[in-house]
């Protein structure tokens, strides 16, 4: 039967080639060059990807990201679903429990990085006025390093955790109740009707959860950029910060490219042995 | 004329659904496909129409090749097992709405009396003004064949359509449908795992078994001559019962042995082969309760009760073997009594064991004079 | 195993503003180790009915008793009753072993004890080939066993409700879970439930079943009971497949008059009946109906034939009779089977007439 409907996506594939393919068989190529604005490209194979796994900076940047990324998953995902468990399912407060948690997503991302240094600066911030309150009078988010990478961490966690919360309490919402009934039936306390109803049947919306929390926030860029620039020092250098002060403050776009090439490369097969992991663990079907 | 179907192979991915199917659907009959949930009524209806293209195989529609026509050209309409309406249209505006999208000008006044005309046909003539969700599970599919019916299709498709209605509805429905169908002119093709449905209302039947239609016949011959056990055990409800047994011969007389307690004098021996397995099919309604001249009477251990409204489907055992008796009465009987039951040979159909084909029937399998 | 006592109970549900009364006034014992079922068109407050018994819902009005206490405002778990749902409940994170023993390991119960209970119900549900596989891949016909047997392995079940569990299984698989919900029922002796509102599981598994219709028990009985003498109208169609029928007639001279026909009433029962009623009817089920081709002392009423159903194992034949509005409906087996257009003769033994006036059946002294 001839359909017509792959007529429909010659729009999409132009775009998609022009915004993605184009450009990344461009970054493949450029990978194998040194390549400096006003002189011609020249080739060095793989000298630059062996010169990234030389670099130090890389590597440091490699092991803040993925210490990063882990502690993201390891507040965001309980502190998610959490939240989700304590919303109302019903009556009037469920469409104004889910704006007010949708708004911290709606923020530009670049301006949720301006808007937590505004309120993070020693001098008119707020936030440091209540830790003075509270007896931590030297906080600096700016100057300290332990205060930059924690600042940045909370940030995240206030601005994504809402998208967890969001997905969780679709999957809540999507159990049947009589499920509880029954378990409440078989005289299961509230834990382990959570352990044994809730959590199984979130499988999915977790492992969804978990998925687009570690892709994206392996890559983020625009908050801590707008917030600290990737400092103090190197303190808040994440992977994307790195690769782009490379690329474009080095003027090395040959270089630029092969970190990018090995960031992509990194993404895919974490996320691939995540969603393997995730997807086995605690048996049930993988339906 | 009507619909023939040849070398119809149907595969999803690396399952095949359907297999070198052939089937030849006669005009202005009603033919029901019967088969169990699962063995692929629906796709072999889906191809039939035109939704869905098989992965080898034509289609012919009034000897004319349609495989390749698109539904929309087609002139079939089809109904389903969920009663599909439009929610936000009234049920006047459902079953006006093949009329609106057809390619042919109708005038407001000729919609207005063919919509009339089809309510009135099934009943639902004055709920036309309402919304689908104030109507019952009976009236959504009521309005859902009155929209298959209304344009005249050339061949009208139902998916099992009574499966989702209560019982007491589904009995309703069978009725009229039956009066329905007859006034209309189209050609029908039923999808149903219901004996019953079949058996009722159709002038025809095609059994679908194993990827492959079975047996295809007049109604009546389908019923009465089934050419292998699947089918003659299926079209009957309760389902046939089937013994197993083996023949035996002792000087000229041979019988078949079903266990050490029953054999059963054979019949057209010419037929049958000594020491070959043999299936014995005999109709729940056939075995009776008590000895009978001239039968053969054997016990059995009553093991449940089955109480289907006017009637009770007894199942029992005799030395392994299920036996289910067809009693006209509600009456339940307790489990682990013995009965003594009796079954006239004459009312056997004999089955290869190994090949499942009918060899022989006896002279009281097919009946004679209609009272 | 405990009786279970609902005394005029009563509920009514409000939905902005307006009022339906689901459950009205209704009263029924279930005896201690009996099999029951609650039958009824879509609509007819069962399922409100059930959730009272449950402990989901607690009713407007009445009181609903377990052993004779009181325990019309305590939740389900509170109560001991065991359901079973339209869907497979299973926990699809333990296998088989793991769901049957949950309700036990929940109690406190002893590994030893557990390990023994947990063999003993899935013998007893034919799942012991299957206790170490996960539930979450069966089939509904399973899974549904599963739901079952962790109902039935706690010892102090007080009931065991049923919530049209058919629902979900392929029909081809009915006839195997319904023998071993029955077998295991009667195993046991566990007091149940069984709502649906297809007669065929309810009067399969019931010893008795109610029949309910618009919030009312209208019958509660046994089912040859509820099928040779049904107290209305409603139950006398609802329950046989096909009902009853229903002809409209009238009393002249101790004589039951229809259409151009009359038939003599047995003594006592001409006795019962007040000439001065207008709304009789007679009902006969299809079953009862005598048909022949020739016409006999029994059977003197013409009648033609319109419509022909055959059902596999029997003929069910609607007929046309002069000055009757109603078709009639008669079986015949298929050896006697008619066709279409047959002129028939039709005998009515008064033996079998049930007489209704407004609905309700008038006593009749023949049972």
């Amino acid at each position: 039967m001839k359909n017509r409907a792959w007529w429909f996506l010659i729009p999409s594939l132009a775009v998609m080639s022009l915004s993605a393919f184009i450009p990344l068989m461009t970054v493949i190529n450029y990978a194998q060059y040194t390549v400096f604005p006003g002189s011609a490209p020249y080739f060095v194979g793989m000298e630059n990807f062996v010169k990234v796994f030389q670099d130090p900076v890389f590597l440091g940047s490699l092991r803040r990201q993925v210490l990063f990324s882990l502690e993201i998953l390891l507040i965001e995902i309980p502190l998610g679903l959490g939240i989700a468990l304590a919303l109302p399912k019903k009556g009037k407060w469920v469409g104004w429990s889910l704006v007010l948690l949708g708004v911290p997503l709606l923020i530009p991302w670049n301006v949720v990085g301006i808007i937590w240094r505004v309120f993070t600066r020693s001098d008119l911030g707020a936030v440091p006025e209540i830790f003075e309150w509270l007896g931590y009078a030297s906080y600096n988010a700016s100057a300290n390093p332990g205060d930059a990478w924690w600042t940045v961490v909370t940030m995240d966690v206030w601005h994504w955790t809402p998208l967890v919360v969001l997905l969780c309490y679709a999957g809540i919402q999507a159990i049947p109740e009589e499920f509880y009934r029954a378990a409440k039936i078989d005289g299961a306390s509230a834990w382990s009707r959570f352990r044994y109803v809730t959590l199984p049947k979130l499988k999915h919306a977790l492992i969804l959860a978990v998925l687009l929390r570690f892709m994206d926030s392996f890559k983020i860029y625009a908050e801590p950029f707008q917030l600290t620039g990737g400092g103090p020092g190197n303190a808040t250098t994440f992977l994307s910060i790195y690769t782009s002060r490379k690329a474009i403050g080095g003027f090395n776009m040959g270089m630029g490219a092969a970190i990018s090439i090995v960031y992509f490369f990194l993404v895919i097969l974490l996320s691939w042995l995540l969603y393997t992991i995730m997807l086995n663990v605690g048996g049930g079907s993988s339906k | 004329m009507g619909i023939e179907v040849s070398n119809l192979t149907k595969n999803y991915g690396s399952e095949v659904v359907l297999d070198d199917l052939d089937l030849q659907v006669p005009d202005n009959s009603f033919t029901s496909i019967v088969a169990p949930t699962g063995a692929g009524k629906t796709t072999l209806l889906r191809v039939m129409a035109g939704v869905e293209g098989p992965t080898d195989g034509k289609v012919y529609y009034d000897n004319e090749d349609v495989t390749d026509l698109s539904v929309k050209k087609r002139n079939i309409s089809m109904v389903y097992q969920q009663f599909i309406n439009y929610p936000s249209l009234t049920l006047y505006e459902n079953i006006a709405s093949p009329l609106r999208v057809s390619d042919q000008d109708i005038s407001e006044d000729e919609i207005e009396s063919r919509v009339h005309d089809v309510a009135e046909l099934l009943n639902i003539k004055d709920l036309l003004d309402h919304l689908p969700e104030e109507a019952s599970g009976g009236e959504k599919q009521r309005t859902a064949i009155a929209r298959a019916l209304i344009k005249n299709p050339r061949f009208t498709f139902l998916d099992e359509p009574l499966a989702n209605l209560d019982y007491k509805l589904r009995e309703e429905l069978r009725g009229q449908f039956q009066v329905i169908f007859k006034e209309e002119q189209s050609t029908f093709i039923y999808a149903t795992p219901a004996p019953e449905d079949a058996l009722s209302m159709s002038t025809h039947i095609a059994f679908l078994h194993d990827k492959d239609i079975l047996q295809f016949g007049e109604r009546e011959e389908v019923y009465y001559h089934p050419n292998y056990v699947e089918v003659g055990s299926y079209l009957n409800e309760p389902p046939m019962n089937i013994l197993s047994s083996e023949l035996m011969k002792e000087g000229n007389n041979h019988y078949f042995q079903v266990s050490e307690d029953l054999t059963i004098k054979a019949f057209n021996s010419e037929k049958l082969e000594t020491g070959k397995e043999y299936l014995l099919g005999v109709r729940p309604q056939e075995v009776e309760i008590g000895e009978l001249e001239g039968c053969v009477t054997f016990d059995t251990v009553v093991s449940f009760n089955e109480i289907v409204g006017s009637t009770t489907t007894l199942h029992s055992e005799h030395k392994g073997q299920e036996i289910i008796i067809f009693v006209p009465e509600p009456k339940r009987r307790p489990e682990g009594e013995k009965l003594t039951v009796s079954i006239d040979p004459q009312m056997l159909y004999v089955f290869d064991k190994r090949t499942s084909e009918l060899v022989t029937q006896g002279t009281k399998t097919t009946l004679g004079e209609k009272k | 195993m405990s009786k279970i006592e609902l005394n005029n109970i009563t509920h009514v549900y409000q939905s902005g503003g307006e009022e339906t009364v689901a459950v009205r006034d209704v009263s029924l014992t279930l005896e201690e180790g009996t099999s029951n079922a609650l039958i009824g068109p879509s609509g007819c407050g069962k399922t409100t009915l059930l959730n009272i018994i449950s402990g989901l819902l607690t009713p407007t009005e009445g009181e609903v008793l377990i052993d004779g206490e009181d325990v019309t405002e305590l939740p389900p778990q509170d109560r001991d009753i065991a359901q079973v749902f339209q869907f497979p409940v299973v926990y699809d994170s333990m296998d088989v072993f793991g769901n049957l023993a949950y309700p036990l390991k929940n109690r406190g119960v002893t590994k030893g004890e557990i390990e023994d209970r947990v063999h003993e119900t899935a013998d007893l549900l034919g799942l012991e080939d299957r206790l170490h596989e996960n539930p979450g891949g069966f089939g509904p016909e399973w899974s549904q066993l599963v739901s079952l047997g962790r109902g039935i392995i706690r010892h102090d079940t007080t009931a065991l409700l049923f919530d049209e569990p058919m629902t979900d299984v392929d029909p081809g698989r009915k006839l195997t879970l319904r023998r071993r919900i029955s077998q295991a029922q009667r195993r046991l002796e566990v007091t149940s439930l069984y709502v649906t509102h297809d007669q065929h599981e309810a009067l399969t598994f019931a010893e008795k079943a109610a029949v309910m219709n618009h919030g009312e028990i209208v019958q509660y009985g046994a089912p040859e009971n509820l099928y040779n003498d049904p107290v209305s109208t409603f139950v006398g169609n609802f329950i046989g497949s096909p009902g009853m029928n229903f002809i409209d007639c009238t009393i002249e001279n101790g004589e039951l008059k229809f259409g151009n026909y009359d038939i003599s009433l047995p003594e006592d029962l001409r006795d019962k009946l007040d000439p001065g009623w207008s709304s009789l009817e007679l009902g006969i089920r299809p079953n009862n109906v005598e048909l022949d081709r020739e016409r006999s002392a029994e059977k003197q009423i013409p009648a033609k034939v319109i419509l022909t159903e055959h059902l596999g194992s029997y003929q069910i034949v609607t007929l046309e009779v002069e000055g009757i509005e109603t078709a009639i409906k008669a079986e015949r087996s298929l050896e006697n089977r008619t066709t279409e257009g047959s002129e028939m003769f039709i005998g009515l033994d008064p033996e079998n007439i049930r007489l209704f006036h407004d609905g309700d059946a008038i006593e009749n002294g023949t049972k």
